[in-house]
């Protein structure tokens, strides 16, 4: 039987019009297994995971967040709110309204609090970096009202650096990645994410898969 | 005399907070709208739960509206 009637070989199995997987030319992703924990903010290869913009032939490689540490002051406001009507149980409210009215107060008081931390749980959750391997995403969700999408290609990187400041983001490892690029948005930030120097790391390599693409006429 | 008085300010305050229970009623329904948009920015196996979630929030607002309205 002529070559061309048998089966891929193992290696060229994870090719997708062009593309190799992953694993095969990233040494840090290929060590990464995939994940199916959606609330940690460093997501390899994350599973059941998509977004709008994604074309058919395009993966996720790594899904990012803002650390968790970064929420410690509206955690620390919440638990100040929700324990604020039992120091303030005596106020002159107490003495000025009647007791439907003050019940009225406290429960509205408890739900603008849910209120506040689910706005701060959605806007993290969805507040997202995605590194796919044809381009890099920002999805900033500033508010529960206001959405701020940016993106390049790969290709289209031309300078990366990370930095990690301040003493508890030495400790825990977190700091921001700067991608500067040659398109229209001169600089994306990936800001808080866990673990910079292993993200900028991976970009570094994902831009050296996209030149070994173009050399070897890979590109679509 | 000071009966009315008294019973038109606990009118006005529950004018005012018939007024916030609705707007904060109204903006329960924004969070549902904003939910959605921000499942179809990000696709996850979590969207069940996230819309409970909503759900559960403008469920919770209408009975305080509700409160506010019939039972103060």
């Amino acid at each position: 039987m002529p070559e061309v009637f048998n089966a891929p070989k193992s290696k060229d199995k994870n090719k997708f019009n062009g593309h190799r997987h992953v694993d095969e030319y990233s040494e840090i992703m290929s060590q990464e297994k995939p994940t199916r924990n959606y609330f940690k903010a460093f997501l390899p290869k994350p599973q059941k995971t998509a977004f709008d913009t994604q074309t058919g032939e395009e993966n996720i490689i790594l899904l990012l967040r803002q650390h968790p540490v970064t929420l410690f002051k509206q955690v620390v406001m919440v638990i100040i709110a929700v324990i604020l009507p039992l120091l303030s149980s005596g106020s002159f409210f107490t003495d000025f309204l009647p007791a439907s009215y003050i019940l009225g107060l406290n429960l509205g008081w408890y739900l603008l609090v849910f209120s506040y931390t689910l706005a701060t749980f959605l806007t993290w959750f969805y507040s997202v970096y995605i590194i796919s391997d044809e381009r890099i995403i920002d999805v900033d969700f500033v508010s529960l009202l206001f959405k701020d999408v940016s993106s390049a290609k790969i290709d289209a990187i031309q300078d990366i650096s990370s930095k990690t400041s301040g003493f508890l983001a030495s400790i825990i490892n977190y700091g921001t990645v700067y991608i500067q690029t040659a398109g229209e948005q001169r600089e994306i930030q990936f800001e808080n994410i866990p673990q910079p120097a292993k993200v900028a790391a991976i970009l570094n390599e994902l831009m050296l898969e996209e030149e070994r693409e173009k050399i070897e006429g890979r590109v679509q | 005399m000071n009966f009315g008085f008294d019973t038109a300010l606990l009118a006005l305050v529950k004018l005012l907070f018939v007024v916030g229970g609705g707007l904060y009623f109204l903006f329960a329904f924004v969070v549902i709208r904003q939910i959605a948009i921000m499942k179809k920015t990000l696709i996850t196996p979590l969207e069940i739960e996230i819309s409970i979630l909503g759900w559960l929030h403008l469920a919770l607002t209408a009975s305080l509206f509700l409160y506010f309205l019939f039972g103060l």
